[in-house]
């Protein structure tokens, strides 16, 4: 049976495998079976992924060409410093911090231990991160490099600590869902997450 | 436009995908898709540009689509080597989801906007959009899809599309007929395995595959659903505990199932008809 993921994430690495075979569709059928019709709409497109090409090699008409081209070229790539990374917790504070937890069905303490860098990047599993970047408007990369840059103590300077300063450490994510006072639901999908992700 | 790809000495290495599977673990490209970048790497921007011109994908010079949008998608190519390769991208869209063009019957005005020229825009659409922010410094992830295999994740794109297009033509489920149609089972097998064959045998005729590629995509989504099922050998039923069914998989019994099939054969039976003998 699946574990918590991206239905979206699922769909696409569906579709990048190697192979689309009876052997490739049932894996993915058994593992998430709520995806069953998406699946199964996706194997018939990918048979027809490899169009017949004419063999005149023609061009395609292409009217909206110039515009698109415009309009990506018009796209410059905006240089982001690389060597602080953006504090995503910087517009939730007070109330909007709480209904941030809230949106990810999270104890506030809990939240509060990642925007005070607390707890160890590499435990993060990645469908967290998803969740955490898409509720809190930055970007899946944003998200990433602020959970690696924080450090204990220094993050935490900024705000208003709702946390007794006891302990400055870090905690694994497994560890710290462990440790943090919360519903068994809440516990279930974190830990789901964390086992989603192979992550001890 | 003799600026080298490489750029610098030595040749630079091929940058690294950032998307990742459901399992945590990073994506890879192909070794195809890395040996392609590796050799284009070594080359004048005027040779790539040649290259990338090349249709025939059996062409030994043929550089795949995966290794175009790699040069479109990274910084450095002078504006018009970038505008080459992106108007070679946006072919290689295009190519890869065709429109027929419709006529109305004894005239030569176009009939009205098709459902696969629906499918033809959403899909070049989405896919601008996600160049143009991933240009734009918010890398895309689902990019990293492409670069690994371009087709597989253009039906991606085309599926999303189609579902729209679904919408407005299937608004009204379809009930299904209790009645029994088609003909004897076997034969019915039989030339389904051929029509099956066709898809994946590149040397069969460009217009029967072309129409049967048309045929089902015309069908309607539940008797879509039991062709592929069908095509990829699923049985219709089964006494064995734990067999994956397609009257399990889409939830019905196998009378309704039989039906689909029967009356998803009929249709490109008809389709194929002045082709050779299905």
């Amino acid at each position: 049976m699946s574990t918590f993921r991206d239905p979206e994430a699922i769909l696409d690495a569906f579709a990048v495998e190697a192979t689309h075979d009876r052997s490739t569709l049932e894996r993915y059928l058994r593992q998430y079976p709520e995806l069953a019709q998406e699946l199964i709409d996706l194997s018939s497109e990918l048979r027809l992924a490899n169009v017949p090409m004419s063999p005149d090699g023609d061009p395609v008409a292409d009217p909206e060409l110039e515009t698109a081209w415009s309009e990506f070229f018009g796209c410059k790539p905006q240089v982001e410093p690389r060597t602080e990374a953006v504090n995503p917790f910087a517009k939730f504070k007070g109330l909007a911090f709480a209904k941030l937890a809230s949106a990810l069905d999270v104890p506030r303490v809990f939240l509060t231990a990642f925007r005070d860098g607390l707890v160890t990047a590499s435990s993060i599993p990645e469908p967290f991160t998803k969740r955490f970047a898409d509720a809190s408007g930055v970007s899946v990369e944003s998200a990433r490099d602020y959970f690696a840059q924080a450090q204990p103590g220094l993050a935490a300077l900024a705000f208003k600590s709702d946390v007794k300063p006891s302990h400055q450490g870090q905690k694994s994510f497994r560890e710290l869902v462990q440790a943090t006072e919360m519903t068994e639901q809440q516990r279930q999908l974190l830990l789901r997450e964390c086992n989603a992700d192979g992550l001890n | 436009m003799t600026q080298n790809v490489a750029r610098e000495e030595p040749q630079p290495s091929i940058a690294p995908l950032r998307n990742r599977w459901p399992d945590g673990s990073l994506y890879s490209r192909p070794c195809e898709v890395e040996v392609s970048l590796t050799t284009l790497l070594g080359l004048s921007t005027s040779e790539l540009i040649q290259r990338s011109r090349i249709t025939d994908s059996h062409d030994p010079n043929y550089v795949p689509s995966e290794c175009v949008l790699y040069f479109v998608r990274r910084p450095g190519l002078i504006d018009d080597v970038l505008h080459d390769l992106f108007v070679i991208l946006r072919q290689r869209v295009l190519r890869a989801v065709p429109v027929t063009p419709r006529r109305l019957a004894g005239t030569t005005m176009l009939a009205e906007k098709s459902g696969e020229q629906e499918i033809q825009e959403a899909v070049l659409q989405k896919f601008q959009e996600m160049l143009c922010g991933d240009r734009k410094g918010k890398y895309d992830d689902r990019l990293d899809c492409f670069e690994c295999r371009f087709n597989f994740s253009l039906a991606r794109l085309r599926l999303t599309a189609r579902k729209k297009v679904w919408r407005d033509e299937f608004r009204f489920k379809q009930m299904d007929s209790t009645d029994d149609v088609g003909g004897p089972p076997t034969e019915i097998e039989s030339a389904l395995a051929k029509m099956r064959n066709a898809l994946n045998g590149e040397s069969v005729d460009f217009l029967y595959r072309t129409k049967l590629h048309a045929a089902i995509n015309s069908l309607p989504p539940d008797q879509r659903r039991v062709i592929e099922l069908i095509f990829q050998e699923v049985p219709i039923d089964s006494q064995k505990e734990g067999v994956i069914t397609i009257a399990n998989l889409v939830g019905c019994g196998e009378k309704t199932v039989r039906n689909r099939r029967n009356r998803a054969f009929e249709t490109l039976r008809d389709a194929l008809k002045e082709e050779e003998d299905v």
